[in-house]
This record gives structure tokens, C-alpha cells and sequence, in this order.
């Protein structure tokens, strides 16, 4: 069943009233936040940050509870949040503290990885487009990333996130990752870095009429290569390593104090939520079966659900909250 | 700094027993500076303490400029330089007889203490203070043995714990590249939470499990510059806050 109802830009401003009243799952994400009151004011002192309409941004917003948070995103109703900082003060009250002594203190470490990145080494889509052909680039990136932060650095909660249109996001909630210092957190991402200058070469050319043909073609000359001695070493390896390995932006991961899109806000191009993925399950995941907005909107009206529900709607891509 | 007029300095210091200072405070030659100094010295001793200081610091940067750090030629003329001073028998690995040790000792914290002062006012200034006092920390600890690095781990309750013979079975077999190390066997790994052994991690040459990061001995080092680095870094910060 497709959710996308064929989502139209120009109706966001009416939809997201409806989706920050009865479908945004304040009490997970409160959950988490809060992460289980100790230590204290750790949800009062975190920075959000709402772009609103006509891309008016505001930063340093902060909320004393559960109820505060639900109340004002109703009230406001965000085209985009994001999620910075615990800070030593409350963000919102930062003008009124000495600005030596208001500074951020914790949080997840972050890892954002972008589609557009890939740009010289995937011919099926460019810029902010994705597809099922590319779409396995960021699968690899999961598995990776993910396996590295478990098995290497004993990480255990990670929460991955697509972000609604061409990138996927992972939070390290673990208490050490949140107390990081900026050199642990780019120490992390430098390790995770092992390509970093993006050969484009053009070794395809015009040869075979698709990827798997041209793939098999080149492994062939590289055996024929290999036993003339023309070829040495593991370029194979070295290829799937240049095209495939995960690049990440390291200033996002770097940064204490930056800001990063929140999990459950609305992607305002492509209408679609912004989901937890499992990793555990990755390759079952399809960015094209992830809820937009209109289609969420549509099927809640169609089906008449109660409006008590203050957890909203289970959304696809089983939570790992 | 104001001075008073340089007459033959007169130190509280010296009237102090040796033997007390050595075993309580000083338990090894090299400090990591975590303890500041308690007691009063002339405004004499005090300037001839920061002026020696900052003779060798300066030496240790001019040095490192022109010659690779670590190598035996740098490591020739900083002995030579550092001689020079007359912080020389405190900085320097010397035979020395251990009746004065403790005063030796005793220098090398005041002194470093003094420059603390003088190095916290700016970003700038701490930056300069933490390289040279993280080069030279190097340099003292790189000319000590294995016997002595032991004791500096354990009497600064570093609990870098040598890998036991099982552990150590399973950590080997999965380095990929036996060559890194022609003979494993003679080498002492140790198990570290991989956020103090960050300059190894970010250039992945170190083996990572489950948070902790396996260090060999000879990489010991790098590892005992970043908590020197963390615990100085954060000091002058608090001395510059404090004083300003």
C-alpha cells in the first residue's frame, strides 16, 4: 500500500497542524530526550531549533517538559526542527547568563551521511535525487558505520534515520558518546573515514550496455592483467573500496553545539517523515514506501481514528526507541 | 612578573627533608603536574625558576623546528641545551646521588607551576606552554625504561592493565598484519578506554574492540601525552578563569 499521496508542497502549512496534533509521538520522543530524568535537566537544558515558514529560523529554543514541547510545536508548527546541545543553562534563557558561562556540555555523537556525496561515482541520479539503484550505497554506509561503532567502539544505542529525501542520520545515544569531547567525536569520524579524496576516474567509459556487464568486462581484463603482470595488487578491492565506502561529512560529527535534523519532523520537498530505520534489517528498507505527511493526513481521516492517541501513528520501520 | 633585586636566592625550599619529598610527593622523576606546589619561596627563587624554565621550554622549541622530535640528533642537543640551564639536574636523566633528588624534583614542579601562571592568560599563550610541556614530557619519558615506565603508570594510578596471555591470543590473531610486529611475543599490550589513546584511533593504528583500544608498548607513550594533554589543557583553563 503506497502512502504517498501524492504530496504537493503548497499544502504543508495546512497539514502540519494536524500532524503536530495528533500524529508527531511526543511520548517516545520525550522518552528519549529525557533519558529517564538523570541526570536532571537534561530535556530543559537542550537546544531545539524550528525553521518557520518563509525559512524563518530560530535558535535556543528549549522546553521544560513534555507537555511545554507538545504545546508549543502546536502553536508554532516548525517546517523543520532540529535538535542541538544540552547546555549549562536553559537555551532560552541564554541571554540572560554571561556568555563565558553558558556552553554546551552533551550530546549524541552524529553521523550524517548525504547522497549528493556520491555524486561522481552514481550515473542514475544526480543531486538531491535517489533511487533504487543508488539507494544501496547508503545500505553499505549502514552496515558499516554501524557494525564500526558496535564492534570497535562498544556503542549499543544507535538510532539511524532517513532523512526524508537524500541522506540517512545516526544518533549514539550511549552516555559516553554523549559525553564525548569534540576530539573524541572527530578522532571517531576520522577512524570511520578511510576514503577521502573521491577517485572519478572514468574506467566504465562506453563500454557494456549496463553496470553488471561493464563490472564483468573490467574483471576479466584485470585477470587477463593480472597473468601478463600488467596488474598488481588489489584493485578489485580498491574500486568497491573508492565507490562504495561510506563518506561522511566530519563537521557534522565534530561539533558539540551543531544542529541536526530532528527524527519525526516533515521533509518539506518530498513530504515524507523523517523515520527510524533498524539496521538489523536494513535491506528491507524502502525510502519509497516511507509515509508523507498527505498520505499519513489522508489515511487518518479515512480510517477515523480516535484522537486520545497522544503516541501516534506506528510509522513504518520499527522504531528503536 | 615583578622581581625584587637578584641576590643569591635563599630558598624555604632547601630546608625541607629530601627523603619525605620523595617518597610522598615525588614518587617518580617525571610528574604529570597534577599536584600544585603549597609552600612559599623567595620572589629570587621564584624568578630564577620561571627564567630557567622558560630556557628550557624555548630550547625544546627551537630544537623541534630544526630537528625531527624523537630522533637521536634532537635528542643530543636537547640534552646538550637543557644543561645549559640551571634546571638541568631536575629535567635531566643524571646519575645523580638520591639525597637531593626530592629538591630536584621539587624545582621541576615549581617551575612548572610558575609558568602555568604566566602561560594561561591567552589561547595563544596556552597553546605555546601545552606543545612545549607536552614535547618535553616526551622526550624525558622516551629516555626511561621499560622498568621505570611501569612504575610512572602505577604510581599515577593509571589503570592501563598489561593484556593477560589469553586475551592477548585472541587480540593478536585478528591483527591482520603480523609483519607490523616481527616478534609479537616480546611485546606488552595494554588495554585502554579508546577515548585515551585518541591520536592512535584517529589514524586507525590501533586495534579496537568493544570501547578499548589495545595499545603496544612502544605506542605507550602517545598515550600517556593524551592525558597529559586533557588533565593541562584543562588546568590552565581553570588557573586562567581564576586569575582573570
Amino acid at each position: 500500500m503506497s502512502t504517498d499521496g501524492n504530496y504537493d508542497p503548497n499544502t504543508l502549512p495546512d497539514l502540519l497542524p494536524l500532524y503536530y496534533k495528533r500524529l508527531f509521538p511526543y511520548g517516545p520522543y520525550y522518552r528519549w530526550m529525557n533519558y529517564g530524568g538523570v541526570p536532571k535537566h537534561y530535556f530543559t537544558n537542550r537546544e531545539f531549533s524550528f525553521t518557520l515558514k518563509d525559512d524563518v529560523y530560530i535558535r535556543y529554543q528549549s522546553f521544560s517538559d513534555q507537555q511545554d514541547f507538545e504545546k508549543e510545536l502546536q502553536k508554532k508548527c516548525p517546517h523543520k526542527i532540529d535538535i542541538g546541545a544540552v547546555y549549562t543553562h536553559r537555551p532560552k534563557d541564554h541571554k540572560t547568563v554571561k556568555s563565558s558561562a553558558f556552553v554546551a556540555q552533551e550530546k549524541e555523537l552524529v553521523f550524517d551521511i548525504d547522497m549528493t556525496d556520491y555524486d561522481d561515482v552514481r550515473f542514475c541520479c544526480s543531486g538531491a535525487d535517489i533511487c533504487a539503484k543508488c539507494w544501496p550505497l547508503m545500505v553499505i554506509a549502514v552496515k558499516i558505520i554501524d557494525r564500526t561503532l558496535r564492534d570497535d567502539f562498544g556503542f549499543d544505542h544507535l538510532l539511524w534515520v532517513y532523512s526524508g529525501r537524500r541522506g540517512i542520520h545516526c544518533w549514539v545515544c550511549d552516555e559516553g558518546a554523549r559525553s564525548l569531547s569534540t576530539q573524541g567525536r572527530s578522532a571517531v569520524a576520522e577512524y570511520l573515514q578511510v576514503v577521502k579524496k573521491h577517485l572519478a576516474e572514468d574506467f566504465v567509459g562506453k563500454l557494456g550496455k549496463d553496470t553488471a556487464s561493464r563490472w564483468a568486462i573490467l574483471q576479466k581484463r584485470l585477470v587477463e592483467g593480472r597473468s601478463m603482470n600488467f596488474v598488481k595488487g588489489h584493485i578489485e578491492e580498491e574500486i568497491k573500496l573508492q565507490f562504495c565506502y561510506p563518506r561522511l561529512d566530519i563537521n557534522v560529527s565534530k561539533g558539540i553545539n551543531h544542529l541536526l535534523k530532528s527524527p519525526f519532523c516533515i521533509h518539506p520537498k518530498t513530504g515524507r517523515v523523517c523515520v527510524p530505520m533498524d539496521p538489523k534489517n536494513i535491506d528491507e528498507f524502502d525510502p519509497s514506501e516511507v509515509p508523507t505527511i498527505s498520505g499519513l493526513i489522508e489515511e487518518l481521516d479515512s480510517t477515523k481514528v480516535p484522537e486520545t492517541d497522544s503516541d501516534g501513528k506506528r510509522l513504518k520501520g520499527n522504531s528503536v526507541l | 612578573m615583578e622581581f625584587g633585586t637578584r641576590s643569591k636566592p635563599r630558598s624555604r625550599m632547601k630546608n625541607l627533608p629530601s627523603s619525605n619529598l620523595l617518597d610522598e610527593n615525588f614518587p617518580h622523576r617525571i610528574q604529570l603536574y597534577s599536584v600544585a606546589p603549597t609552600d612559599t619561596i623567595s620572589l629570587q627563587e621564584f624568578e630564577e625558576l620561571a627564567v630557567e624554565r622558560l630556557k628550557v621550554l624555548k630550547a625544546v622549541e627551537t630544537i623541534g623546528i630544526t630537528h625531527q622530535k624523537g630522533s637521536a640528533k634532537y635528542c643530543e642537543l636537547l640534552e646538550k641545551e637543557i644543561g645549559t640551564t640551571k634546571l638541568r639536574d631536575s629535567i635531566l636523566k643524571v646519575n645523580r646521588n638520591q639525597e637531593d633528588e626530592g629538591q630536584r624534583r621539587k624545582r621541576d614542579q615549581v617551575s612548572h607551576f610558575i609558568l602555568r601562571l604566566a602561560y594561561c592568560r591567552s589561547e595563544d599563550l596556552r597553546r605555546w606552554f601545552l606543545t612545549q610541556e607536552l614535547d618535553l614530557f616526551r622526550f624525558r619519558f622516551q629516555q626511561e625504561d621499560k622498568e621505570s615506565h611501569a612504575r610512572f603508570l602505577a604510581s599515577n594510578n593509571l589503570k592501563y592493565k598489561p593484556v593477560g596471555k589469553s586475551e592477548r591470543e585472541s587480540i593478536t590473531s585478528q591483527l591482520d598484519t603480523p609483519d607490523c610486529f616481527s616478534n609479537m611475543d616480546g611485546v606488552e599490550f595494554y588495554k585502554v578506554p579508546f577515548t585515551e589513546a585518541l591520536d592512535l584511533v584517529r589514524n586507525r593504528k590501533v586495534f579496537l574492540q568493544r570501547g578499548f583500544a589495545y595499545v603496544p608498548q612502544d605506542d605507550l607513550v602517545s598515550i600517556l601525552l593524551s592525558v597529559f594533554r586533557t588533565q593541562l589543557s584543562h588546568a590552565l583553563t581553570v588557573s586562567n578563569r581564576l586569575t582573570h
